[in-house]
């Protein structure tokens, strides 16, 4: 029986499938420590925005923002990141608690990962209570 | 005797496809418990951070630091979550620690169910974080 070129064709038929499995492994971890970055900043964000002043909004939106955009900026796969506080003054008052939600998409399209995966969107979201005894501005 | 050919490579093909499906669930798997209990983790500081907020103001001008428990539980489960629902992610618990009346303890669950549940449908996550209040001084401020 024949059998020339016959380790050829199965190596044509398998690798592949391997090539897409290893490719895919990787993608879905790559993928996974962006959205524990993301989770991670907007965690931060919410920690961070309850440290300001007690009923001072814009400020206490900006300390989460810097807090996220100097976390994620860390990650060059996470693109388009974006944080979203309350809009409730209410919640920035002492005692109160404020919730953020973060979005951003992984950017597969700008690595060799492109071949399988395309951008995929991922959210996070995080509450923290501010102290009761936290101060007013002076 | 019955031919024997071809055995071999049926029995191949079983157990790599096994092996593969096993492999695919494995990663699967490991990557969303992973990503979970980075969640998880994250929502016990904030719960234990919540929790001790809670100072207790009439011992506080006794000269003790110390939490004012109910309020501290209070805060520490009312902690929002995201994902799941309130069967399969929630605080679990919210205590003081023996010893520090001006600590507590959280514990945030979730039973997370397996994207590719081969082996098993669900699996528990579960982050226990503690926080300690912050006076600001020895001393209260008239």
């Amino acid at each position: 029986m024949r059998q020339d070129g016959q380790a050829l064709i199965e190596t044509a038929v398998t690798l592949p499938v391997l090539i897409a499995l290893f490719f895919g492994f990787l993608g879905a971890g790559v993928g996974a420590q962006a959205y524990v970055d993301l989770n991670t900043a907007v965690y931060l964000a919410a920690a961070s925005s309850v440290t300001s002043y007690s009923d001072e909004m814009a400020l206490s939106k900006q300390y989460a923002q810097d807090t996220f955009d100097a976390t994620v900026r860390h990650d060059s796969i996470i693109q388009r990141a974006q944080l979203t506080c309350s809009n409730n003054p209410a919640d920035y008052a002492a005692g109160a608690t404020v919730t953020c939600q973060g979005s951003a998409s992984i950017a597969f399209s700008q690595t060799p990962l492109s071949i399988i995966f395309g951008d995929v969107p991922i959210g996070a979201s995080a509450s923290a209570t501010r102290s009761p005894y936290r101060s007013r501005r002076p | 005797m019955r031919r024997q050919s071809g055995q071999t490579l049926i029995m191949f093909a079983i157990t790599m496809t096994f092996m593969f499906l096993s492999l695919v669930a494995l990663v699967g798997d490991a990557v969303t418990l992973m990503v979970r209990y980075n969640q998880v983790n994250s929502e016990a500081l904030l719960a234990a951070q919540a929790g001790a907020t809670a100072v207790d103001e009439d011992a506080f001008y006794q000269g003790q630091h110390r939490l004012d428990m109910n309020l501290a539980e209070s805060n520490c489960y009312g902690t929002k979550l995201l994902g799941g629902t309130r069967q399969t992610h929630w605080v679990e618990s919210c205590a003081p620690v023996a010893g520090a009346p001006d600590t507590i303890t959280a514990t945030v669950r979730w039973d997370v169910s397996l994207p590719i549940p081969l082996f098993f449908p669900q699996a528990t996550v579960r982050s226990t974080r503690t926080g300690r209040a912050v006076f600001g001084g020895q001393q209260a401020v008239p």
